[in-house]
Parts: C-alpha cells; structure tokens; sequence
C-alpha cells in the first residue's frame, strides 16, 4: 500500500493468503476498515473507485483479469491511490 | 524569418482523426461547437496595440533596448515565443557557445495574470547539449515580475569581452553591474547576498559555477519564494549559452510595472474560474491531493512498482530499497524535521507540489526534491538515503547544474568505475570536482554522453545527447516513443506518456503496446501549448479528465489575448511550435537516425519484467512523417 492508503493503514505491507485480487482487496479492509471506503465504490458490488491502481508483480490488473484475477504464492499485490508527479 | 509567420494562419490540419477523440483530452472531439469552439479568425490579435515589450540586451555594447512585438508573435507567449525567436534569429550552423547564439526568455501567455498555477519561463536557445533547438521552462516569481513589467521576451546576443555582468532590469531602469565578485561562488551565497542588497522581494536568474566552465549540463536558475536557487530551466546546457554571453544574472523588480494587459477581462475571468474548478476537483490536484501531500516523489513507489524506475545506471527497475527515498518517506521526514509542505515554486500556485527539504534539526533548508532529482541522484546511482539525496540536490542548485544530466552522469561515471554505485559520499565529492573546475569536474560538467565517452562506457542513457529522465522506456513504451522524437532530446516532460501509460489519467494505454506514435504526438502537441500559455505542466492531469478546465484554460488565453482560439487551435498551435523546432533542428543537420534511443535499450533486458525496447523504427518515424 501506497501514499494515503499507507498512511491511513499505518503500514506499507500486510501478508495475505488468497486465491485473487478481489479477495485480497476484501481480507485488506477487514483488517483496515478504513481502507473501504478508499478503495471500494461499491463494496457490495465488489466495484473499486474509479482511480485505485491494482498491480500484480509490476503489471496493472486490467491488463490481466482485473479483480479476479488470480494469484499465486509469493505474488506481490500493490495498491494505489491515483498520483502523479514529473 | 523561419516558421513564426505560419503562426498568424489557421492551420488545416488536425491533430487527431476526427473519428477519434482525442487521447489528450478525453470526451472533447476536435472542432466540437460550442461558445469555445466557434469557427471565426483563429490567431488574430483584437486586443488593441499592446503596450508589452521585447527586451534586447546585446552583450557586445552592454546595451538593453526595448522594441515593439512584430504582429507575429503578438499572440505568443512561453515556447512558442522562444522557439519563434531562435529559430528566426539563430543560425541553426552555429557553435551553441559562440557569437551567434542567442538566449531568449519568455513569459507565457497568462504568466502575471491572476491565472492559477502560472508563474512559468521559458528559456531558449541552441543547447550546447543536444546541438539542436532546446526550450527549458521554470515556475518561478521572476516569470511573474518580467511579465509585470511589461516585458515579454528578453533576447541576449553578443559577448561581453572582459568580464560577466549582472542585469539590473526594473521600471525605467535597466543597468549593468560587474559580477566579477561572484565568480566561482555558490549561488544559495550569491542568492542571499543579491537579496539583500536589491531587496528580498527581487528575482533573481543566475547561470552557475558549471556555466562559467561552459558545461552542457550546465541549467538556469532562478529564485525559489524563499529567495534560494532551487528553481531551474535546467535541461540542455542554457546556463553555458548564458555565461558564454557574459551574462551571470538577471535581477528584475515590478515595482511600477504596468501589469498584464488582459483584452477581454470577463472571458478570462470565466475561463481561469472553469480552470480553478478542475484543479480543485482532480484527486491529483486538489487541495490535500497527492501533489500537495506527497509531492512529485509520489512517483518513486508506483514507478518502482511498475518496474520501469532506473537503478544503478539502467541496469534494472526496480529494487526493494526505493521506499527509502519515496514521496512517502520525504514527506514524513519533512513533517518531522520542520520544513515545509505543501510549498508552492511561485506566488499563486493552487496545487503546491513544492516543499522545503531541511537536515535534521530544520537545518540547511535546500528547497524542492523533486522526483527527477531524487530518482537520479538517488537510484539512478544505487543510493538510496534521503540526506545523500539532499546534498547532491543542493550541490546541483548550488552550482548551477541539472540535476537530471547530473544524475544520469554520475552514475555513467559510476559504471566507468570512478566511484562505486551506493557511495554517496563519493558523489558529493564529484560535485565538488566541479566547484573546483579540475579536469575531472569539467569532465562531468559536460554531461553524460561526455562522460561516457572520457570512461569508455557503453551503456549511456541519452537521446541527442541529453540524458533521459526516471522512466526505463523499456516496459513503458510510449515515453520511449516522445524520448526518442521530441526535439527536446530525452525529455519526459515533452510528451507524458506516463499519464495514460501508468497513471490511468487522460484515457489508459497498456504501456507494452508499441504502436505509441498517436499518442506521443498528440502528447507533444498539446504540451507545447501548455508551456506556451505559461500554465504549469501539472495542470494537464486536471484537464486531461475534466474537459471545461482545458476549456478554461484555453478561454483564459483568449481574455488575455482577445483572441477566440478553440481547443482544437491550441493543439494547433502547439503542432506549429513543433514543426519549428524540427525546422530548426533538420538544419542544423539532425535526421531520422537521431529519433532513437540509446543502442543498449534495444538488446540488454530490464529486470524484473526482462523486456528490451521494441518499438520499431517505423514506428518512430510515424510521429513525424515529414
């Protein structure tokens, strides 16, 4: 976790076991729940806000299966808020 | 003339097929109808006779002479105007530090206007660096005061033959000083002193102790709002064109100074509103958005992450110790120490990506560590420690160099093996090489390619001899793609492909897809007229995604002007700004071959995503088929 998400949490890493993205991004703001609500939209719906960024080793989700896709052993997932710089 | 005089008629071009939106402003359609979009004269001067002046300093007679704007560039401001001026009055031949250069300084359109986020310069001439046409850009009060002051370029020509002169420019007054005394001094001194004796509320531009050696990574400086030489037009070597003219400073004071005139005060009113509301809409530059909270060190993570951050000389993306000297990081360490965050580089700045990086116990503030300068002096060079990272930054600004090049050409000289990679220590101690002009600080003082080729290294960073910024192109395609074609040389800043590759803003793009030519060019286009208008670059986030803040932007331009352009002219013009600075480059013998990345790109591996830069010659080609 990254930038406001870090600061929010009080950590940078939490170490998880789950099959995907999306059930990673749900046992994450069970353990932080104030994370929900920068994360989700729609936690029901499990729909992400619109500029969360999701990686799994390096490569944006959506290029992959976005939330569901899968992971395996020792996969890094980082999560983002939306920033930028130059 | 070259190519400014195009600038008076409508282009027939567009910039993007008209059944494509365009991927820089997202859900605005070219040449749309509308209040803003209205086809009338497009580039026509309504306004009145304008009052602003050109400023010409001749070095040779030590004289400073205003004259009246030709019709041509009435309606420019920033890049275009710079790049108009060198174009027509530089021979594109000639030895970038010989008689015939000329630096050219440049306001934008909107700078010392109420205008959010303005207060930018643009600086111009042939660089030293690339041999090519070079426009480098700052935000900083002096933008604000120069075009308070009536004054919408300043054309150096000429050299001083006995010594350096300091330029005293304020309401009647324009008096040149011997610099002599600060010769060889550090600019946060020469910065201090100049303050107090014209007042802490003169700008100041200065070229350095890298200029006074002529090194091509030597950059221009100017006063930060806390009066330190911590902002910089830094790529290309214009701080050696500047001291080879024997000009050391610019002090320039408003006081009495006639203002922007603005033609149409309720269009610009209307159009800065419509921007001020994307700016504080967009989580990236709002209030307490990432900018504000982190600054543009937010970056280090994400492009880390992505595996596309430079470690070590290009040799790998990422690395587990980035963290270390992250956004994040400084801006805890800030908090803690007692420097300051958010900051703005100049008065009226909404977004505040700025700060104030202090020692420990809120001493030696330095100013800004941008992401640029972090990433190059940081793992660019295998070091990783905030306070390393912070001295070599205040060595940079103090000296007078990039901090860019200088990055890129230290760690050059680290793989050539005079200091090793993660010895802070030791590059500190370059730096000083520098202050002390030895052979081995003129060395590097000349940049990375120099300093390639002085240690027999191969694996050199640069596109038409300017090192590249924090971005591997290998795993992102698309900034390789504005790399390699702008006329900049390596410049991120000249087409942001980042934006849409990594960031999801202004549209997304998968950043291993190669065919990148659109983008990139429309890239460049619109930027060309950002750093025209004299709004900073970091506005485009907000107007990338918020389609009435461009609009705003482009309205605001026309209040100032009384011109009536649409967004799709101020693409437009950006296009013509281009083709002049290729224009100028093809003459002074650039071709297709120099539109490359750097050999290694294309055959050594980046870990950990193990890519090499594939994006096909034709492809490159295809951003500038001319």
């Amino acid at each position: 976790m990254f930038a406001t998400l870090q600061e929010i949490a009080r950590t940078s890493e939490v170490r998880l076991e789950a099959e995907s993205v999306v059930e990673a991004l749900e046992q994450l703001v069970t353990m932080h729940a104030k994370l929900l609500p920068e994360i989700f939209e729609d936690f029901e719906q499990r729909k992400l806000k619109q500029r969360v960024k999701v990686m799994v080793n390096g490569t944006d989700m959506d290029y992959l299966d976005g939330i569901r896709t899968k992971l395996k052993d020792g996969d890094r997932v980082a999560v983002f808020p939306v920033v930028a710089g130059g | 003339m070259r190519n400014s005089r195009d600038f008076g008629n409508r282009a027939e071009s567009k910039c993007f097929p008209e059944h494509i939106q365009s991927p820089v402003f997202p859900g605005i359609s070219p040449c749309v109808s509308g209040n803003l979009f209205r086809k009338k004269r497009f580039y026509s001067y309504t306004g009145g006779e304008s009052t602003a002046k050109i400023l010409r300093v001749d070095m040779n007679k030590l004289k400073a002479t205003c004259e009246d704007v030709p019709d041509k560039w009435k309606n420019l401001g920033g890049r275009a105007l710079t790049s108009s001026i060198v174009a027509e009055e530089v021979p594109a031949d000639c030895h970038p530090l010989g008689p015939n250069n000329k630096l050219v300084f440049a306001p934008g359109i909107v700078t010392g206007t109420s205008a959010p986020s303005s207060g930018r310069i643009s600086v111009g001439g042939k660089s030293p660096l690339t041999g090519g046409i070079k426009e480098a850009n700052a935000g900083s009060s002096f933008a604000q005061k120069l075009a308070k002051l009536g004054i919408k370029a300043i054309i150096v020509q000429g050299q001083a033959k006995d010594k350096c002169y300091l330029l005293n420019i304020a309401k009647g007054k324009r008096e040149f000083l011997d610099a002599s005394p600060w010769m060889g001094r550090g600019l946060y001194e020469a910065y201090a002193q100049l303050m107090e004796k014209f007042g802490k509320d003169a700008a100041i531009c200065s070229t350095g102790i890298a200029g006074e050696i002529s090194g091509a990574a030597a950059g221009v400086a100017f006063n930060d709002i806390e009066g330190m030489p911590s902002r910089y037009a830094g790529r290309g070597g214009l701080g050696a064109v500047m001291a080879t003219r024997g000009l050391k400073f610019i002090v320039v004071d408003d006081e009495g100074g006639p203002g922007v005139e603005i033609a149409d005060k309720e269009i610009f009113k209307a159009g800065t509103k419509k921007l001020v509301a994307a700016l504080h809409e967009h989580a990236i530059t709002k209030p307490g958005g990432t900018l504000s909270s982190y600054g543009t060190d937010a970056l280090i993570n994400v492009i880390n992450e992505a595996g596309a951050l430079p470690h070590r000389n290009f040799s790998s993306g990422y690395d587990e110790l980035a963290p270390l000297v992250s956004g994040e990081k400084k801006a805890e360490t800030i908090k803690k120490r007692g420097g300051e965050r958010p900051h703005v580089c100049s008065p009226g700045c909404i977004i505040q990506c700025s700060e104030v990086w202090v020692k420990e116990g809120g001493k030696d503030p330095v100013g800004v560590l941008e992401y640029e300068s972090v990433w190059a002096l940081g793992p660019n060079c295998g070091i990783y420690n905030l306070d390393d990272v912070g001295e070599l930054n205040r060595a940079c600004n103090d000296l007078g160099v990039d901090t860019i090049e200088m990055g890129d050409t230290i760690a050059v000289a680290m793989e050539g093996g005079v200091a090793k990679f993660g010895d802070g220590k030791r590059a500190i101690e370059l730096m000083d090489e520098i202050r002390r002009k030895t052979p081995l600080g003129r060395i590097l003082a000349n940049g990375t390619e120099f300093t390639g080729k002085a240690f027999g290294v191969t694996r050199v960073p640069t596109v038409k001899g300017q090192g590249l910024p924090a971005y591997d192109p290998r795993p992102i395609k698309g900034i390789g793609v504005t790399y390699a074609t702008t006329p900049m040389g390596a410049d991120h800043t000249a087409g942001y492909a980042i934006a849409p590759e990594i960031l999801g803003v202004g549209g997304k793009a998968d950043p291993l897809d190669t065919k990148k030519a659109d983008l990139s060019r429309g890239l460049q286009q619109a930027t060309a007229f950002i750093d025209t208008s004299g709004y900073c670059l970091f506005t485009a986030f907000a107007i990338m995604d918020i389609p009435s803040g461009m609009e705003g932007m482009v309205e605001s331009c026309n209040g100032v002007l009384g011109t009536n352009w649409s967004v799709q002219d101020a693409v437009n013009l950006g296009a013509k700004v281009l083709a002049t600075e290729r224009k100028f480059n093809k003459a002074a013998g650039f071709t297709k071959a120099h539109d490359r990345l750097a050999e290694f790109f294309k055959h050594e591996p980046l870990p950990p995503k193990n890519v090499v830069y594939d994006v096909p010659d034709a492809e490159l080609d295809k951003v500038y088929p001319d």
